[in-house]
């Protein structure tokens, strides 16, 4: 089974990814791909999970799921498990998945892998075998559950292929009740607060101009700023520049930033961490400028200039222009 | 008077260049060169300045919790010399190679065995494991609320008033006490202690729990296991773009831009 996330009124772009990491447990398990929606006013979501592959969808459509909330999507989650028992349950590793995820494991006194780029099934036990980044991506793991009982996993974004809709696909969709009439809940939530991003979302982006702390100052990132305006595109920065107020820090890509996967990224000032690249190495091309000829980025970018980024961006902003004219 | 118990890993420093560490024969473990010295795990410091940013507004009390073995005290002293009032060290050949889930349960323990707290505070994830899961974890042993992800946590008479980080933005959130929040990054890097604090702190005591001393008679139980580990292959074929001056390689890489942009 997986959870279906939505983002908004739509399938968030996890949740296809998530549709084929599960067909492919499925099928080598031999069973049917559920999924779990849930929200509020779902409308046609459920028969888009279907059209994507999905044999069976589990519905629950109730105001208090209206948008995430820890404590019901718990409480349900667990119960649903505890009803349905299936096998294997996958989140996105998004930031429903790493709050519920871990949380929901200890409820069910279960095994948890958390941020998984590769699932696959053991040919004799049936078990989960999950491989995920360790040591800040200096190494994978690769895990198993120990019990045969429920296995959690969160996987990695941008990593499996979004599942293709396919209209003609059918399948069962099931609503289930909320009895829980309870609306009030330990914690409850004051305010959300969007942070203001001018542009092109930093996830949907095909071209990220990204800067790190080579770029030095927030006035600094207005060029990289512009060079992204003109390929159409966002600017993204590495947690250094998000640290030092440089900009926002929604543009984070990382480990524990946003996994981006962009046909270019363009990396500035950036050393090129693993926990930087954790978030961009699925991107189709990476271009590095930095003045350090001897910096990670050279080994993991396609295309790199030595140089200072100072003296590259101005003419790089003055060609673009005259090439998008 | 608040008691704050903050859960702080040492951990190799995770900023060391991969090519230093090798793997070990069994595949279990990544070795740091010798003779490199652990450091705190970056958002358990975060979690510890945190808990510093209530004690400089009201009356406090922060004890760090730490377990492993052969922990490294003068490293974990830190936590002293930034203003934490005690250290408690869990100790045992025991807990080495512990999953999150056997982890939480003998921090869970601990915190049982020093009662009386009110907030507790852990890293968002380990810089080791990355796994993000002890502090669940422990919130559902302890059967208190968790709130994941803080920027900020502020007290506000009963209550605690914690924001939290979402894709696109933050939202706030209050919850009476006890309370279990986990720490990121934006809540601010831990306060520099001067050169005497870090010079006092070397001399204060610590507190050291075993196994048995945590009433943990039988091995803890796993629930996950880890087959191997392996070193992933990666790109390192980068072409290098120069040119006579910099008008010549923005030449050259706006052509390479031409090309790519379209997903080519
Ligand atoms: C658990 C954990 C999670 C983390 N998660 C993330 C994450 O999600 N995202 C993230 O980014 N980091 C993350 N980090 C931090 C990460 O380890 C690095 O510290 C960080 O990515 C380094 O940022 P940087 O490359 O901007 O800075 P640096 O490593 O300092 O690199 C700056 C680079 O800029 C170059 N430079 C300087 N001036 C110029 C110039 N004028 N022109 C050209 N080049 C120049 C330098 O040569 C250098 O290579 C995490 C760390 C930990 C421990
Ligand atoms: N051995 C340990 N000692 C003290 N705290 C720990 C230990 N392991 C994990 N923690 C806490 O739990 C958080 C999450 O760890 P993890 O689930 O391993 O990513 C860390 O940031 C620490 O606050």
């Amino acid at each position: 089974m997986i959870l279906a996330e939505l983002q908004k009124d739509r399938l968030a772009g996890i949740s296809a990814e998530l549709v084929t990491a599960g067909l492919k447990i499925a099928g080598q398990l031999g069973e049917e791909l559920s999924a779990l929606l849930i929200g509020e006013n779902t409308g046609n979501r459920a028969q888009e999970l279907i059209c994507l592959g999905v044999h069976k969808v589990y519905v629950v459509d109730n105001p208090v799921f209206s948008c995430y909330r820890f404590e019901p999507y718990l409480e349900l989650i667990a119960r649903i498990c505890q009803e349905i028992q299936p096998n294997v349950f996958l989140m996105g590793h998004t930031e429903v998945g790493q709050d519920l995820g871990p949380r929901l494991a200890f409820r069910l006194n279960t095994g948890f892998v958390p941020n998984c780029v590769e699932l696959g099934v053991a040919p004799e036990s049936g078990l989960l075998q999950m491989t995920r980044p360790v040591y800040g991506g200096k190494a994978h793991g690769l895990y198993m559950v120990n019990n045969g009982g429920l296995q959690i996993a969160t996987v990695a974004p941008k990593v499996f292929e979004a599942a293709l809709r396919e209209d003609s696909r059918q399948g069962k969709i099931t609503l289930l009740p909320w009895e829980n009439e309870a609306t009030s809940f330990k914690i409850q939530v004051v305010e959300r607060v969007e942070t203001e991003s001018a542009g092109v979302r930093l996830e949907d982006a095909t071209v990220i101009v990204s800067g790190g702390r080579g770029v030095g100052s927030a006035e600094d990132f207005a060029g990289l700023k512009e060079l992204a305006d003109t390929l159409g595109g966002s600017i993204g920065a590495s947690r250094v520049a998000v640290d030092n107020n440089w900009v926002p820090n929604i543009l984070q890509v990382g480990l524990t930033g946003k996994v981006v996967k962009p046909n270019v990224y363009i990396a500035i000032g950036i050393s090129g961490s693993l926990q930087h690249m954790a978030g961009c190495s699925t991107a189709k091309t990476i271009i590095a400028i930095n003045r350090d000829p001897e910096a990670q980025i050279f080994k993991m970018a396609h295309f790199g200039v030595v140089a200072d980024w100072r003296e590259i961006l101005p003419p790089l902003i003055e060609k673009c222009k005259a090439l998008s004219e | 008077m608040l008691t704050i118990v903050v859960c702080v890993k040492q951990v190799f420093d995770p900023e060391a260049p991969l090519s230093l560490f090798q793997l070990c024969p069994e595949g279990k473990k990544l070795i740091p060169p010798p003779g490199t010295p652990p450091v705190l795990s970056s958002f358990d410091e975060n979690a510890l300045e945190a808990a510093l940013y209530i004690k400089d507004v009201q009356a406090a009390k922060v004890i760090v919790v730490s377990m492993g073995y052969k922990l490294a005290k003068p490293v974990l002293k830190k936590t002293l010399a930034a203003g934490a009032d005690e250290l408690i060290l869990l100790e045992d050949e025991q807990f080495e190679g512990l999953d999150s889930y056997s982890t939480a349960h003998v921090l869970a323990r601990a915190i049982e065995r020093i009662g009386n707290w009110d907030i507790i505070l852990c890293g968002r994830q380990a810089a080791d494991t990355d796994a993000g899961q002890v502090g669940a974890g422990i919130a559902e042993i302890l059967q208190i609320p968790g709130i994941t992800l803080a920027r900020k946590v502020e007290i506000e008479g009963e209550k605690v008033r914690v924001e939290r980080l979402l894709a696109d933005g933050y939202e706030v959130v209050e919850t009476a006490r006890p309370v279990l929040i986990t720490a990121s990054n934006e809540i601010g890097a831990l306060r520099f202690p001067n050169v005497k604090a870090l010079m006092a702190a070397q001399k204060m005591g610590v507190t050291v729990w075993d196994a048995a001393e945590l009433g943990l008679t039988t091995a803890v139980t796993k629930q996950t296991n880890l087959l191997k580990l392996f070193v992933p292959e990666r790109n390192t074929n980068c072409q290098m773009i120069s040119g006579e001056n910099p008008e010549e390689t923005a030449e050259k890489l706006t052509a390479i831009l031409a090309i790519k942009v379209g997903g080519n």
